[in-house]
């Protein structure tokens, strides 16, 4: 027991170290003179900044429409990712007519595409939140593809041969042998998520953490601008820590190494 | 052949064959094989002699091109529970315990819960796994895996055991003691056995009889009756006294163990060929046809939105700006910043990824940050990099370079440090310094993953070059974008989209044919994702 909280202790603390390296070196050079204090407010002045903009509520507004953009992209992306994706892998027919678009398209930097979003669904949530949805379902669709073509065909096999139907083989077998692959997919689309609702909100928009921090650096608020950065790290830390919390629960058979691996993968 | 016998099992004439790599293989061919009731009959044969392949055909699992095979008069075509399957990697669901997957055919089979808890227990109890219910598959060591998987199999009562090479995974001692237990378990009722290995004395030890196959295409060489007394202990011993040919098995087996998998994966990369190609390649093409038609006719409409512009005009705007060298210079413009970018944070991704796999100082510092940072989207530092650097291309280089060495990193630290230990001990053991085995052991080793990283970072860059253009810029493809729809011309807008898809597609496929130059022949299956 003591081990474990050791263990722990230290993974958690892991961090820490260069973390404060970085804060040290970047208190040293806000004082030393070389660069402007404007450019480079000491950490006071941003924790000052962080601690009023949750005060006054002025960052917890902006980050709570833009967690709540990201969420709602993310989720309906992982619906029709794995609907999808489980498609592709289970009809030949639907594999040959969409199956190219993913393989084409996943290379192609969806975000070019706001522009006609905008023109599609206006300037608010919806056009942000469609390009969230486009964004991460390709990586969630082509993983669940990829995690259900790749299932051992000994384990269908095996099913079949006691008698099992295909759709309690594809409940009881496919999607459960596929759930690795198909998180693997969902933990490298929800960082993708929040870059691109902060993009959009920098590019054209009065509200959420891209629009906060991109309006405070206009107006020399660098400070809250960097209370902002703050914010957003936050948020994507904390989801990210939450996907691996829940993939740890779901997936119990399957070391979180696997995890770890492909996480980079895009 | 045996006259006398109950003909449970019959094959006639059974062929198959397949295309691996366009090429006519012959697995089996014209063979014929009948099978008493309560008969134990092991088939051995070199590896790749079609006897997996049999076996999968009367489990019902592979389609035959040829020939019948029937079992108790009826005709096989499907997979059944009259017959039990046992693979040699076990096949257990992993999600559920040692309980959960013996009970799972019950469950098919639409027992009530209580019936089926007991009879998974009591074949659980006969694989001597009592202790054991609660445990998962990963807990377990592959004898008693082998052990779970034969409860279950044996949990439905099949009426044949199918068994293809049950024990070849299991170490000496173990698999010994696994046909001792299978004997032991067959002697209670008997049950038709087909059994495949390419262990001549496991097959003397559990059979009534052998068939020896010859190599592809499998044909039967021998069919021999072992007249051994059962129970039978001295195995090896016994045999030689009784004078069993031996020369037939030893030439039979001397190739080695079967790779079933290798089959499987040629028959599966063939099911799509031929005729198929060419309908596969229309249908792929139909959903963006028809979003082409359908903007081309919807730009003709009266009441059409501007932005709905006829794909024939795009291309004629496309043309008209590559001719007049505006896109070709607002392309020239993004492609520097992007590069320049990518191939900064890849040199720096890859220098200090490798550097920390092998100093842990460095390592002790870069991996908890990287990864602590890696969720936190970098974009979000575009204004604040701005202000620093100003509009021009420093600004936007560098925040290309910072998204781009995160997953580099990454991947160079993670690839180098699974390098596989025994690797680095051989070139160790073959005199190699560090410096030598860091350049000719772990790097290489590391090159399939670097380039994962290098793919998800090129993908990146091109999201933060746009943004970064979209944000501020007087020129680039981003920037073209946005002058686009301040002038209200659409198609420009269009032309330039297309552009920068275009280049991220482009880039992409360069990126894995050089992956795909360095890496496919030294590494088998490496590097065909993508």
């Amino acid at each position: 027991m003591v081990e474990r909280l050791r263990a722990f202790a230290r993974q958690a603390m892991a961090p820490l170290y260069p973390l404060s390296v970085l804060a040290v070196a970047w208190e040293l050079l806000s004082r030393s003179g070389w660069v402007s204090p404007r450019l480079m407010p000491s950490i006071v002045k941003v924790g000052r900044a962080f601690v009023e903009g949750l005060a006054n509520g002025d960052l917890v507004y902006h980050a709570s429409i833009s967690f709540s953009r990201a969420l709602s992209g993310f989720g309906l992306a992982i619906v029709i990712g794995v609907l999808l994706g489980v498609l592709m892998a289970r009809s030949r027919w639907f594999e040959w007519m969409v199956e190219p678009i993913f393989s084409f398209g996943y290379p192609v930097p969806k975000i070019a595409l706001y522009p006609v979003f905008i023109l599609l669904l206006g300037f608010g949530s919806p056009s942000k939140i469609a390009l969230i949805a486009l964004e991460c379902t390709f990586p969630i669709a082509v993983n669940t593809y990829f995690g259900i073509r790749a299932v051992a065909p000994r384990l269908v096999w095996s099913a079949r041969n006691m008698g099992a139907g295909s759709v309690r083989i594809f409940l009881r077998v496919l999607l459960p042998a596929a759930l690795p692959a198909i998180m693997s997919g969902i933990r490298v689309a929800l960082p993708l998520s929040m870059v691109v609702v902060i993009i959009t909100e920098m590019i054209g928009d009065s509200t959420g953490l891209g629009y906060y921090i991109a309006y405070a650096s206009a107006s020399f608020m660098y400070a809250e601008s960097y209370a902002g950065v703050i914010a957003v790290a936050l948020i994507g830390f904390t989801l990210d820590r939450l996907l691996v919390a829940v993939r740890g629960r779901i997936i119990f058979w399957e070391p979180d190494g696997a995890a770890r691996s492909s996480r980079p993968s895009h | 052949m045996n006259a006398d016998a109950t003909h449970y099992l019959q094959a006639r004439g059974v062929g198959k064959r397949f295309l691996r790599n366009g090429q006519a293989v012959t697995a089996l061919e014209d063979f014929d094989l009948s099978i008493a009731e309560g008969e134990f009959v092991s088939i051995v044969g070199p590896s790749g002699c079609g006897k997996s392949t049999f076996l999968h055909m009367v489990g019902g699992f592979e389609p035959r091109t040829s020939g019948t095979i029937s079992l108790a008069g009826r005709p096989v075509s499907e997979p059944g529970p009259d017959r039990g399957m046992l693979f040699q990697d076990y096949a257990l669901f992993p999600w559920r315990t040692v309980l959960g997957n013996v009970a799972w055919s019950l469950e098919v089979q639409g027992l009530p819960k209580a019936r089926r808890l007991e009879i998974a227990r009591k074949y659980i109890a006969m694989v001597g796994l009592a202790r054991f219910e609660n445990a998962y598959p990963g807990e377990l060591s592959g004898g008693m895996r082998q052990r779970v998987a034969l409860a279950r199999t044996l949990a439905y009562e099949p009426k044949m055991l199918l068994m293809d090479e049950p024990f070849g995974a299991l170490d000496a001692q173990t698999r010994e003691l696994m046909q001792e237990e299978l004997t032991d378990i067959w002697q209670q009722d008997r049950r038709t056995v087909l059994f495949v290995t390419h262990d001549i004395e496991e097959a003397i030890y559990l059979s009534d009889r052998i068939i020896v196959f010859t190599a592809r295409p499998g044909r039967i060489k021998a069919d021999l009756r072992v007249e051994l007394p059962r129970p039978r202990r001295l195995h090896p011993q016994v045999a030689r006294v009784h004078g069993l040919p031996r020369q037939d098995l030893g030439h039979a087996a001397r190739r080695g163990p079967a790779r079933p998998g290798r089959l499987m994966s040629a028959i599966r990369s063939t099911a799509a060929g031929g005729s198929n190609r060419a309908l596969r390649w229309l249908a792929g093409w139909t959903l963006p046809v028809a979003l082409l038609v359908a903007m081309q006719l919807a730009a003709g409409q009266p009441g059409a939105p501007r932005y709905v512009v006829a794909p024939t005009d795009i291309a004629a705007t496309t043309w008209e700006l590559l001719a007049s060298g505006e896109l070709i210079r607002d392309a020239m413009a993004s492609g520097v910043r992007s590069y320049s970018g990518f191939f900064m944070g890849a040199a720096l991704g890859v220098a200090i990824g490798l550097l920390s796999a092998v100093w842990q100082q460095a390592r002790a510092f870069f991996d908890p940050l990287v990864s602590t940072l890696y969720p936190v989207p970098k974009v979000a530092l575009l204004p604040v990099i701005i202000t620093w650097l100003g509009f021009g291309d420093v600004s936007k280089i560098a925040l290309i370079t910072l998204a781009v060495f995160f997953p580099t990193f990454i991947n160079t630290l993670y690839g180098a440090r699974a390098t596989p230990v025994s690797l680095i001990w051989a070139a160790r053991n073959m005199g190699a310094g560090p410096a030598y085995i860091f350049r000719r052991v772990i790097f290489p080793a590391a090159l399939p993953q670097i380039f994962t990283g290098l793919r998800s970072g090129l993908a990146l860059s091109f999201i933060v070059l746009f943004a970064a253009e979209m944000v501020g810029s007087h020129d680039g493809l981003g920037d073209m974008v946005v002058r686009a729809e301040e002038a209200m011309r659409y198609d420009w807008m269009y032309t330039a989209i297309l552009a920068i898809g275009l280049m991220g597609f482009a880039s992409d496929r360069i990126l894995l044919a050089i992956r795909r130059r360095l890496l496919a022949d030294k590494y088998p299956g490496e590097a065909r994702d993508g």
